[in-house]
């Protein structure tokens, strides 16, 4: 009687510890195999690029049930016009372009703030129409109008005007608290699909977005945040004769997006400040996509496997 | 009669020069396009050195400035030699104008090793020490600073008269090798002057500069497990240096700031070349087709 009384308390310490072993063993295992949320988040550079980007395919995955991040990496300083759109798109045959006052047939830019605002506003339309949430990080755009005169980052009236606004994101991959912004985004996103612009193919702010995410996202995958896969689009060199040749430019993922198209549009013409609600013609006429209704992108991580 | 004989030695005058314009080829010349002062070494120092042997003219081009990258007391290279004069275990960053002028010293140097021509693009580095005090480009303390130089090199690829400064070096040389660093796959000046070079290539192209082929080296995605086990990071030139690396690494010794005359250590720590006697490119542009 007294041996069990002596062997009761100890026998119960044995299974708790064994219980809290096979607990810590499971939480670790889970940590190691902890997926990527059903989540897509498409990074692009400017507070329209989401939609030329990948806006289809992002309408496709969010219609599925995967939550949405459309983020907007620079603060927009520049691209807005008066008179004319931004972006510099003529209106098709027959059609007029509609905010002209004055039928001036010549475009005059609008100053940083305005253009931040509207470009701003109309991210969030577009975000809004998705479904999605969206995220401005807010690194600098490297030119801005005063005026009609061009004023360029890392000159004495940019930084008298001091618009708001983080370092320019190209010299941003530079440094570990820039990397950060984007790495504490996927730190709280946790998503399954990242796309970007092109890795060295495309114009500073793009290829600039591009690298950051590039960096952030190994950042990630080195601490052990789950990030699924890391898709880019097929542009600059990758386009060009060797590299079509060679199969280096071939992209691996094909996305059928017929039946978003009409989504994408939607969401592209909230962009009026730079397609003046032209989105199709916009996008067509800036890009020459084989078929508009698949959009096709290069897998540059797979962290899946 | 006499006219149409006239008429008809002009029509095929003009059609040979317009031939002959056409079939201009680029001159035997290999132009490496280096960032930074000792980066046409670790890049292709031992093809540069191999085409210069077989007769080619060779440009070695410093994109940037060089403000930093100088320290006083060791190398930037952890397993470099001390430079002490005091012992002291620390490093401390050299100052802009010093920098820049050690390291355009040290760049003649190695150039003259190859038997090279030198150029100077001066394009802005992204930032520079004052005192033990890092300053950065856009920064009110940049513009106080001052440093000669023009925009930094990846804002400069918005600009087209930046653009031209590398397109009249294109029309200068019209070479037939161009080697750049990995487009998209590193860090901030290499990727700007990578692209950089892009764009004037094109842009010689578009207006029938004779020039040949645009080769990169590998880096970055093209090295992660996708590209990899995909083909897309596979090379496509792969130039054997055997014979050339005495001279690679002569060359590479003159940069004594950066490496401390470690130069082999150096350049196999940073894995830029790590086959070492096979040195690899793919190719971005072939215009010789």
């Amino acid at each position: 009687m007294n041996f069990r009384i002596f062997f009761k308390p100890l026998t119960s310490i044995f299974y708790y510890l064994i219980f809290l072993l096979l607990f810590l063993l499971n939480s670790v295992s889970t940590t190691g195999q902890v997926k990527p949320r059903k989540c897509i988040l498409v990074f692009g550079a400017h507070a329209d690029d989401v939609e030329s980007l990948a806006g289809g395919t992002f309408a496709k995955y969010i219609s599925k049930g995967y939550q949405g991040v459309y983020v907007c990496v620079i603060n927009n300083t520049a691209g807005c016009a008066i008179e004319s759109v931004g972006g510099g798109t003529h209106a098709p045959l027959g059609k007029k372009i509609l905010f002209s006052v004055s039928n001036s047939p010549q475009t005059y830019p609008v100053d940083a703030l305005e253009t931040i605002q509207i470009r701003q506003e109309e991210a969030r339309n577009a975000a809004n129409s998705f479904g999605a949430i969206p995220e401005f990080l807010n690194f600098s755009q490297p030119e801005f109008f005063l005026g009609r005169r061009l004023v360029i980052y890392g000159m004495k009236e940019y930084i008298e005007f001091d618009p708001p606004g983080r370092r320019q994101v190209t010299l941003a991959t530079r440094y570990d608290e820039d990397v950060d912004i984007v790495y504490e985004l996927l730190k709280k996103y946790q998503p399954e699909i990242v796309i970007t612009h092109t890795l060295g193919g495309e114009k500073l702010d793009h290829e600039g977005s591009a690298y950051m995410m590039y960096l952030a996202f190994k950042k990630a995958m080195d601490n052990g945040i789950p990030v699924g896969k890391l898709w880019m689009t097929v542009n600059g060199w990758l386009t060009d004769i060797p590299a079509s040749e060679n199969g280096r430019g071939k992209p691996d993922v094909r996305i059928n997006i017929s039946k978003h198209l009409r989504l994408k549009y939607t969401t592209l013409n909230k962009h009026f400040s730079q397609n003046g609600g032209f989105g199709r013609d916009y996008i067509m006429e800036s890009h020459t996509p084989v078929n508009e209704r698949f959009e096709e992108f290069i897998t540059v991580i797979d962290n899946t496997r | 009669m006499n006219k149409i004989l006239i008429l008809s030695y002009l029509l095929l005058f003009i059609e040979g020069s317009v031939l002959s314009q056409a079939k201009e080829t680029p001159d035997k010349c290999i132009l490496v396009f280096g960032a930074h002062a000792d980066d046409v070494d670790e890049i292709a120092g031992g093809t540069f050195a191999k085409y210069i042997a077989s007769g080619y003219k060779g440009v070695y081009v410093s994109v940037t400035n060089n403000l930093a990258g100088c320290n006083i007391e060791k190398t930037p290279y952890s397993k470099g030699p001390r430079f002490t004069v005091s012992d002291s275990p620390f490093k401390y960053p050299c100052d802009g104008l010093e920098t820049n002028q050690i390291r355009s010293v040290e760049a003649r140097a190695a150039a003259a090793v190859y038997g090279a021509e030198i150029e100077f693009l001066d394009f802005c580095e992204p930032e520079v020490y004052f005192g033990r005090k890092v300053i950065i480009y856009g920064t009110q303390d940049f513009l106080d600073y001052n440093p000669p130089g023009r925009r930094q090199i990846n804002l400069a690829t918005r600009y087209s008269e930046d653009v031209n400064v590398v397109f009249e070096l294109l029309k200068k040389y019209k070479p037939e090798i161009v080697i750049i660093h990995t487009l998209g796959g590193e860090k901030l000046d290499h990727e700007g002057s990578a692209y950089m070079m892009y764009l004037a290539f094109t842009r010689a192209i578009a207006r029938n500069i004779p020039v040949g082929k645009l080769w990169m080296t590998v880096n970055g995605w093209l090295l992660d497990n996708p590209a990899q086990s995909n083909g897309k990071g596979k090379p496509d030139i792969q130039i054997n240096v055997r014979d050339h690396l005495k001279i690679k690494y002569e060359a590479l010794n003159k940069h004594l700031s950066q490496n401390g005359g470690a130069g082999r250590e150096y350049v196999m720590n940073n894995k830029t070349q790590p086959k070492e006697v096979i040195e690899e490119f793919m190719t971005v542009i072939d215009n010789t087709k």
